[in-house]
């Protein structure tokens, strides 16, 4: 029985990628030659094969019939969308993509198996997971990714506003995905959180906008927010929390004899980066500019004044 | 996963049969186990499905001009007129989207220049995805690639590893010997999985507070009496201590309900809302609290946890500032 389904459906691929116009589901039927007569029960078959055929990715489309009157709705399979580009991998890249996907399992991801078959097979006993990512909960990255490889506009609600984006760059970082595009209602790039989008729905037709050769980065430094003149502000941190300062300040530090750190920090938005300090409570100090040092203690004061319980 | 031997629907025989003809048309009467093993199909299925279903497949008329021809001699096979299956079909956006994201954080842990057949890899699935260096990244530099690689290769050799470990809820650095499993991601942190001799049980450590990893010249021994990896109880087993205080916020905090693992809460007739949450050590409440406005208050809590900790935390950092005028 399945030797005959397998049969039936390589046949009909075989009709749909040698065809040049749509064809209908009646002349499918004629020419694969091995439906069953009865229509309910060929109707049945049929819609199995299609959605066999779909499930792999065949991009199984519908158009009308030439010729026909009133219009017949035919099937057609569009091969520049069908056929994977040519990749021409050599078997030590094929084998290193193997190697990355026995070494990262997403979890409840897809496997990755039936695309390195696509893409050649391998033979190499699969290596234990190493890395475990997290399934990306953002359920439209994936869309978005096919998006900007086609150049199509999409249309979202993000922030309870709707927003029509030419998407450019998926980006991920400090765990998160996030899109960079063009903002058409104003006209200026946008970063968004993907998990923060919803509603998304992806023009059918491409867009042919052009992607920036230097596409904008996702900016997440807090001290950088805002337009405030930059101060160059200069941090002692001591040794212990060195390596973990270096994370949370995202700023190179200097190691002193003492096995102190000195970092040099750039600050734009004074607020954010007191916040960012606190977290390495006393265990940090601003050496300069004094105005800083000053401010910091201040903000760092009101904490002292409130006298909140048992004092 | 490798397949279920001799159990292939006829949905995975499509998939696989599609994959594997340009591939066979490529090179040149590959042998039949060969092909058996790399595409996972079992051989004597791939025998029968190759010499009696391909056989019959072609375009109308089906005459043995349009119909697929198969050739297999001495083991070996060879696929003919089947132009329309010369290439494979295009990945669906997830399996491009999965491939190059892996591709990309394997790259990424061994350094682009020390991965030069992946790099060649990427670059041409990027080509053939649509995508470039401006449109697909992934970083993960809050993690230093030196140390992944490390607990990597450890994973792999399976070797004990050492580590220099900061708690952050205690605000201490300790060293501990681990028996590393398996490096996760989970809320937007990425967490070695291991066996601590330390605490004699399993933890999750996060990357970026390692400061320091050791490959040991010992094999990696996880006591059976370990108790159950996290995974399978499906529960975090940070160091967290487990006392619940309330605290009494204003509205301009309230950011913090969907920032912190929030047990309950409550707002007042006034507007200022009760939080009650699980404290996971007293550093990590300190920041907490200096991360609120001032007016943030204890308002009920363990002993041990003073009420004035905002303030003392306060006091603390002044003192320093202070010391060095």
């Amino acid at each position: 029985m399945t030797s005959k389904k397998l049969e039936r459906t390589l046949n009909l691929l075989a009709e749909l990628l040698n065809a040049e116009t749509p064809k209908s589901a009646s002349e499918l039927k004629t020419r694969v030659g091995m439906y069953p007569d009865d229509l309910a029960a060929f109707r049945r078959t049929f819609d199995r094969d299609k959605n066999a055929l779909r499930d792999m990715g065949v991009p199984l489309e519908l158009a009308p019939v030439p010729g026909t009157n009133p219009p017949v709705e035919g099937y057609f399979i569009n091969k520049s969308s069908y056929y994977l580009k040519e990749l021409d991998l050599t078997e030590e890249e094929l084998s290193a993509l193997n190697l990355a996907i026995a070494s990262i399992e997403v979890l409840d991801g897809l496997t990755e198996a039936e695309a390195m078959r696509k893409l050649g097979g391998f033979d190499e006993e699969l290596a234990p997971n190493v890395f475990k990512l997290q399934n990306s909960d953002d359920e439209y990255v994936a869309k978005l990714f096919d998006a900007i490889a086609q150049r199509k506009q999409v249309g979202f609600t993000y922030g309870s506003k709707p927003r029509d984006v030419e998407p450019w760059r998926l980006e991920f970082t400090n765990g998160r995905w996030y899109l960079i595009g063009n903002d058409l209602a104003e006209a200026a790039a946008k970063t968004f959180r993907v998990d923060k989008i919803t509603e998304m729905e992806v023009d059918e037709a491409p867009a042919r906008y052009e992607i920036p050769s230097s596409t904008p980065r996702v900016n997440l430094k807090p001290r950088s927010y805002g337009n405030d003149e930059a101060i160059e502000t200069t941090v002692r941190i001591d040794s212990d929390l060195l390596d973990w300062a270096n994370t949370s300040l995202q700023t190179d530090i200097q190691i002193q004899q003492d096995g102190s750190g000195i970092a040099k920090v750039d600050v734009h938005n004074k607020e954010a980066f007191f916040t960012r300090l606190t977290l390495l409570l006393d265990h940090a100090e601003i050496l300069s500019p004094e105005e800083m040092r000053n401010e910091y203690l201040a903000h760092i004061g009101k904490f002292n004044e409130v006298s909140n319980g048992a004092t | 996963m490798r397949s279920r031997m001799g159990q292939l629907k006829a949905a995975e025989k499509l998939e696989r049969l599609l994959a594997m003809i340009p591939w066979i048309i490529d090179n040149d009467g590959p042998r039949l186990d060969l092909i058996a093993k790399r595409f996972e199909y079992p051989e004597e299925v791939l025998l029968a499905d190759l010499t009696k279903v391909l056989f019959m497949v072609g375009p109308y008329p089906h005459t043995p001009d349009t119909l697929i021809e198969v050739v297999i001699e001495d083991g070996r096979v060879w696929i003919d007129q089947a132009d329309w299956l010369s290439r494979p079909i295009r990945l669906t956006p997830e399996q491009g989207f999965n491939l190059l994201r892996k591709a990309k954080t394997l790259e990424f842990i061994h350094g682009r220049s020390e991965a030069i057949a992946l790099s060649g890899a990427i670059d041409k699935l990027e080509i053939a995805l649509g995508q470039s260096k401006e449109t697909f990244d992934l970083d993960i530099s809050k993690i230093r690639n030196t140390d992944l690689l490390t607990i990597n290769e450890s994973i792999r050799e399976e070797n004990q590893l050492r580590i220099r470990y900061y708690a952050y809820g205690k605000d201490e650095n300790s060293t501990r010997t681990v028996h590393p499993i398996e490096i996760v991601n989970r809320d937007h942190n990425y967490y070695l999985h291991a066996y601590c001799e330390v605490a004699n049980d399993y933890r999750l450590f996060r990357l970026d507070r390692i400061l320091e990893v050791e490959t040991m010249d010992k094999s990696n021994l996880i006591p059976e009496e370990g108790g159950e990896s996290p995974f399978l109880e499906e529960k975090w087993n940070l160091d967290v201590e487990g006392d619940l205080i309330t605290l009494n916020i204003s509205q301009e905090d309230a950011w913090m309900l969907s920032t912190y693992p929030i047990e309950e809460y409550s707002q007042n007739e006034n507007g200022d809302i009760q939080v009650k949450l699980v404290v996971a050590g007293i550093a990590w409440l300190k920041r907490l609290l200096l991360r609120l406005s001032p007016t943030a208050e204890i308002i009920e809590a363990p002993e041990h946890i003073p009420t004035d900790l905002a303030k003392q935390a306060a006091i603390a950092i002044t003192n320093r500032y202070k010391e060095n005028l």
